[in-house]
């Protein structure tokens, strides 16, 4: 039996069977079930991943021979649709959302409608794919996921329903293994509003007042964004006659109305990765527990946004006009989110921000559409998702223990929970500071910028601002006075071995950065890419990267052993700092640039300016069939 | 990579800070004779090293030395890698890194003074990052590269406008009137340095002194010739004229606030950049005719 195919298939179904098991249990076996079946998934995640890179195809193929009954696969699947919609239905009417009923509803006829068109049952040729962009996704969503469910399992403790939310986070796992693989779209589809469903649930968790709304908010921005979706799969199974995804691809070169395939997963790829104009629901989002959020912004449901828009960029050549609004529209994001991010205490705030601006990086990394921008736009995609999964655990763990999120009030955290703070370090450096993986995204994806020039004044005020929120956070963590208390930390195992994996695999993947960009990230492209050696004069490209890469790990290796065993202060050498000779204890806070009155203003602009390209991706294939 | 150059690129990189130091003498002499004074001896800067390296140690706490470590760590790996022929662009992320880490050493410890200063320097890093950025954009245009091994190219010609921009980044960089705002001595006492001493004092110094060496390599990029001599000549020369320019824009203005700061950088820092950009790309694009 060929493994590939059938690790696979149990990405998707294993997290499924555990959710459905955590569902009904009582605390403690549900415990051991949550447990067991992460660390399968987490292996299931891991051998794929190996076996994948030992194999060295580029793409695995699973069709109707590796499903085993592929009839009980499509029927499943298109009752469970039918189901599904049905539910959101009913839960939008529950939420007395008509904006949702109706965007349900409108799915369900486009879907039902274009199902009996062309008929019930219909078996794809090849189900599921995998390939290496499909694999980063699968091994993030398995392992981070995962992760963050051992890690729900201590923070979950005492709270109410867990049966409903561990079901929900290993089905999401489940559901988002499921559509990055599916190369059926109308599988796809489905798998996608899997972990619409998901998603609220998890918001809706705590099911206070600020709970619903939120959920409720979440679910009308993501059901739109799945009529987007659903319209440019009707239309690519009605017009282009083709509903597989790698057939899609490979036809190439769409032109007028046609467009609208793209232009749609577009659009419904902006609502899921909660690019501006509909950043709100991502930050409503972060009402539900803070594991929620590590999903939702890392391993999960913004990378499929970002996942469907880069599935689409081959449909496209070079710089159309689709292509670069979408490029201007990331870039606003990425810019507009950083500047935000100045103005906010709340650190679950600052790092929602921070998501939405570095999915916005990978949209318009793709929007440039360069081979080297596409290599440019996985590594932020692999990178941001393991960083930020941990930086959203951590912030977990000081509101477990200290009870705050506000920035203001984590002074001295170093002292009262120095493992956390120097886990909240490195990953703050892992998304700014060179040789850590995101700084080759950006490297990468200013080289690449250097097509459309505009969007460099974006990237480097945005770039200069993330620099800024994430240096007067970690700074206020690690500001303390002279004489440190040493607090006892008991940290649960749950937090421990969850965290310290995760911080692990920043630094070796941070290493492997070099081979990863070489050896991994080209070869991933679609097929009509150039080889990006060739095309890109970028350092990180040449076969030589890993020299400057190795030295920058070298100099950073030689500054902290010089700093950590080379510098000693005594009890004798301490001082007080000085207060101009008062006897005051300091008293100090942040700067936040003009806080809630600035935010609000920028967020109107950015928003306004966003809505209008994002109305303009939907209407240029229009336009360009007219003229 | 060739090997030797890296060796050279070493030796240089251990003698810069004396160069710099140097410059920093005539800076101090030139100032005073400006304000009619004799000044200092031309190697003063050296001596004030070697008295702080001799001080008893004293610190608040050691998270701090470490984070600064780093810093001078990260401003020492900026220039290495600019004489090894790095990208620019890499050198740009790790010129940000070394101001991260000085701002958080100011951040480690809870002196008023240190705190407001390091708020100030992130300011500034908003202020001159997106310039430094844009300028980087203009000697890719100019070059069609961004390494940054010297081009023959007669960058200043090309980009006279975004020489002047730097001189703007460089007077925050220096931390030189009117840009002084996150060290402002009369005002915060030195801001983020205030709680150093002796010889991690010392140790800071020297890091700016890199940072310094860097600003005027990147300066220096500013005069090509394939003539190897004149080229040293004309980059020797036009460092020297920057450092002069920022001398003289130092005596001859006061302190600007950081708001203040940050919006004049900015501003005009970004359209001189944007409009030499444009310009350089019309005649390329040969919309104004150029000989």
């Amino acid at each position: 039996m060929d493994l590939i195919p059938t690790l696979a298939l149990m990405s998707i179904l294993l997290p499924t069977l555990g959710g459905l098991l955590a569902f009904p249990m009582g605390d403690r076996a549900r415990k051991g079930v949550v447990l067991a079946f992460s660390a399968a998934i987490i292996f299931v995640g891991g051998a794929l991943t190996l076996l994948f890179l030992w194999d060295g195809k580029d793409t695995v193929t699973i069709g109707e021979d590796g499903l085993g009954s592929v009839d009980a696969w499509v029927w499943g699947i298109t009752a469970l649709d039918i189901a599904l919609m049905a539910a959101l239905i009913w839960l939008g009417a529950r939420s007395r959302s008509i904006v949702a009923v109706v965007a349900a509803v409108v799915q369900l006829v486009l879907i039902l409608g274009f199902e009996s068109w062309k008929g019930f049952g219909e078996v794809p040729v090849v189900a599921f794919t995998i390939d290496r962009l499909a694999l980063v996704l699968v091994a993030v969503c398995c392992i981070i996921g995962s992760l963050i469910a051992i890690f729900a399992i201590q923070y979950m403790e005492g709270r109410q329903k867990k049966g409903r939310f561990f079901a929900f986070v290993l089905l999401f796992l489940g559901a988002m293994n499921g559509a990055v693989l599916s190369n059926d779209l109308l599988w796809l589809f489905f798998f996608w509003e899997v972990t619409t469903l998901c998603s609220f649930y998890l918001i809706y968790h705590d099911e206070t007042d600020e709970a619903k709304a939120s959920a409720r908010l979440a679910l009308e921005i993501t059901l739109w964004g799945g009529v987007a979706l659903a319209v440019g799969i009707v239309y690519a199974g009605w017009k282009l006659d083709t509903l597989e995804l790698d057939q899609l691809t490979a036809s190439a070169d769409l032109a007028g109305i046609a467009l609208i395939v793209p232009a749609m997963l577009f659009v419904g790829g902006m609502t899921k990765a909660a690019q501006v104009p509909f950043q709100s629901w991502l930050l409503g989002a972060m009402v539900a527990p803070t594991p929620v959020s590590a999903l939702l912004h890392s391993s999960t449901m913004v990378n499929l946004g970002v996942y469907a828009i880069f599935r689409m960029a081959p449909l496209l050549k070079l710089y159309t006009p689709l292509t670069v609004t979408v490029a201007i529209l990331g870039a606003i994001s990425f810019a507009a989110t950083a500047a935000l991010a100045l103005t906010q205490s709340n650190v679950k705030r600052v790092l929602a921000y921070s998501t939405i601006g570095n999915l916005g990086l990978i949209v318009m990394c793709v929007g440039i559409n360069t081979p080297a921008s596409l290599v440019a736009a996985v590594f932020i995609l692999l990178f941001h998702a393991v960083s930020k999964g941990m930086l959203f655990l951590s912030v977990g763990v000081i509101d477990h223990e200290v009870k705050t999120k506000d920035i203001e009030e984590m002074g001295g955290m170093s002292e009262k929970l120095p493992f956390v703070t120097w886990v909240i370090v490195l990953g703050a450096i892992s998304m700014m500071i060179p040789p850590f993986g995101l700084f080759a995204g950006k490297w990468l994806s200013v080289e690449a910028a250097t097509n459309m020039p505009m969007l460099l004044l974006l990237l480097g005020v945005g770039s200069a601002a993330t620099i800024i929120y994430y240096t007067k956070w970690v700074g206020r963590l690690i500001s303390r006075t002279e004489a440190p208390p040493k607090a006892e930390e008991h940290l649960s195992p749950y937090y421990k071995y969850t965290l310290a994996p995760i911080a692990g695999g920043i630094v070796l993947l941070s290493v492997l950065t070099p081979f990863l960009a070489n050896g991994y990230a080209f070869e991933m492209l679609p097929e009509g890419y150039a080889d990006p050696h060739e095309t890109a004069a970028s350092d990180l490209l040449a076969t030589d990267s890993y020299l400057w890469i190795g030295a920058i790990f070298l100099f950073m290796a030689v500054g902290m052993f010089v700093g950590l065993s080379m510098i000693r202060v005594d009890d004798k050498d301490r001082r007080k700092v000085y207060t101009c000779g008062e006897p005051i204890e300091p008293q100090v806070a942040g700067h936040y640039f003009g806080g809630e009155a600035t935010a609000t203003l920028l967020t109107d602009l950015a928003v306004s300016v966003c809505a209008g390209l994002a109305i303009a991706t939907l209407l240029l294939p229009v336009i360009s069939e007219v003229v | 990579m060739d090997w030797l150059w890296l060796v050279i690129a070493t030796v240089i990189t251990a003698i810069a800070p004396f160069a710099v130091a140097y410059l920093q003498g005539v800076d101090r002499r030139i100032t005073a004779r400006m304000q009619n004074r004799v000044g200092p001896p031309l190697l003063q800067p050296i001596y004030d090293i070697l008295k702080l390296l001799s001080k008893t140690k004293v610190a608040v706490n050691k998270g701090q030395l470490v984070l600064a470590t780093m810093y001078v760590t990260m401003s020492i790996l900026a220039f290495w890698m600019f004489l090894a022929g790095a990208d620019l662009l890499i050198i740009f992320f790790i010129l940000s890194a070394a101001a991260a880490f000085y701002t958080l050493a100011g951040y480690a410890v809870l002196s008023p003074y240190s705190q407001l200063g390091s708020t100030r320097e992130l300011i500034q890093v908003i202020a001159y990052e997106p310039v430094l950025l844009l300028a980087f954009f203009g000697i890719w245009l100019v070059t069609g590269t961004f390494a940054s091994e010297a081009t023959d190219k007669m960058l200043i010609l090309w980009l006279p406008l975004t020489f002047a921009a730097l001189m703007l980044v460089l007077l925050v960089k220096l931390q030189k009137s009117p840009y002084d705002v996150a060290e402002a001595h009369t005002e915060i006492v030195g801001g983020p340095e205030i709680e150093y001493s002796g010889k991690f004092l010392a140790m800071v110094k020297v890091g700016h002194w890199y940072e310094a060496a860097l600003m005027f390599a990147i300066i220096s990029l500013f005069f090509g010739h394939p003539n190897i001599y004149v080229a040293f000549a004309g980059k020797l020369l036009i460092v020297l004229l920057a450092w002069f320019i920022v001398i003289l824009v130092d005596n001859s203005t006061a302190r600007l606030r950081f708001g203040q700061m940050a919006r004049v950088v900015l501003t005009y820092g970004l359209a001189l950049t944007v409009v030499n950009a444009l310009l350089v790309w019309a005649v390329q694009q040969e919309v104004i005719p150029w000989p």
